[in-house]
């Protein structure tokens, strides 16, 4: 796959949200690919930059401690009738239970941004050798030798996107 | 069979709590939308005076709370933008702006002006998806467009930010030494 193709898809396997077989396809590209890998890395960075900053900028503000008083004054300034089937739903609906986030989670998004990246800016070592092992049949150019020796094996018995590495002869 | 006082005072009760569960939630989503302090006060205003007018409509089948009041948040700043036909103010060029000496140390004001160059279509995703930490589906349902929009329209936010956010010299020197030229590495 060619670079301009595969960076479509950098944001969301650095989400999380990117299918198995996106998965794999970049992995397998980021393999062979430094500028590639660069990218990624700068676009992993940006992400942690975005989340950092939006957080920040929301931890200053909070609601004026009048708000509700506000609100209840409008309320009560243009009553409405409200319907029978209203009667307990917030309950009902369990919306009003005690332990319910109200806040954000600070730092607990499931995205691959806070992940150790190191290993694609990393040069490899000439004398290590980057095994890739997936169940489905090689081909393409992850099933030639790269003078990197990026072998994919075929083992069944290997896991999707184990990606391993071992010491070369 | 009407509403008796007691039913009503159990309504308000429970609308004020869950006004307390909520209010941050519309509150930050909407300045993080608006760029101020007053015009998120006015869509906490707003967005909760048509919850609770239309709480009865509100069907959990179709998906969570969370989503359907980030929802009236999002169309409320979405709109409001649209009437004003103006893009977002930058945060540090509004009057009413003091950000506290903590908050400056963790000010990243390249970026901020990169994100404030967004349009408001971009810069919603990227507020559900970097603050609110919302999965694309979520988003999805929230702004009621399919998945693959989700993508590109994320896709196409970071890829603006990224052409005005050039490497820093710090991180071109860092990314030079870690990732060897090709031919160097034969």
């Amino acid at each position: 796959m060619k670079c301009h193709d595969i960076r479509q898809t950098f944001i969301s396997y650095l989400d999380n949200e990117a299918t198995p077989l996106e998965q794999l396809q970049i992995r397998e590209h980021l393999a062979e690919c430094a500028d590639c890998r660069a990218e990624m890395a700068i676009l992993a960075r940006l992400q942690s930059r975005l989340r950092s900053s939006l957080k920040a900028e929301a931890a200053q503000v909070e609601p004026s401690p009048q708000a509700w008083a506000r609100l209840q004054a409008r309320l009560s300034a243009c009553p409405i009738d409200l319907p029978d089937c209203r009667k307990g739903l917030m309950a009902r609906l369990g919306l009003l239970r005690s332990d319910h986030q109200t806040e954000y989670k600070e730092g607990a998004s499931s995205s691959n941004t806070d992940q150790d990246w190191s290993f694609i800016a990393e040069p490899l070592n000439p004398r290590q050798r980057l095994v890739w092992t997936t169940r489905w049949p090689a081909r393409g150019k992850a099933h030639r030798r790269s003078k990197r020796e990026l072998i994919v094996k075929n083992k069944p018995e290997d896991d999707l996107l184990d990606v391993t590495s071992e010491k070369g002869n | 069979m009407g509403w008796s006082n007691h039913d009503r005072v159990e309504d308000e009760k429970n609308f004020t709590a869950l006004f307390q569960q909520y209010k941050n939630l519309v509150y930050k989503t909407a300045y993080l939308m608006l760029g101020s302090t007053r015009d998120a006060e006015d869509a906490l205003q707003e967005v909760f005076l048509k919850v609770h007018r239309s709480l009865d409509t509100f069907d959990p089948s179709r998906g969570a709370f969370t989503t359907w009041i980030y929802r009236i948040t999002v169309n409320h700043c979405l709109n409001r933008q649209r009437r004003r036909s103006i893009t977002v103010f930058p945060l540090r060029e509004m009057p009413g702006y003091h950000p506290s000496p903590e908050s400056q140390i963790m000010k990243d004001q390249v970026l901020e002006q990169a994100l404030d160059s967004l349009s408001d279509k971009l810069r919603v995703v990227v507020v559900l998806r970097y603050y609110a930490d919302l999965p694309y589906a979520e988003i999805g349902e929230i702004l009621d467009v399919p998945l693959g929009t989700v993508k590109s329209r994320l896709n196409q936010a970071l890829s603006n930010m990224r052409q005005s956010l050039a490497p820093s010299p710090a991180e071109d020197a860092v990314l030079a030494k870690a990732i060897p030229n090709q031919e160097d590495a034969q």
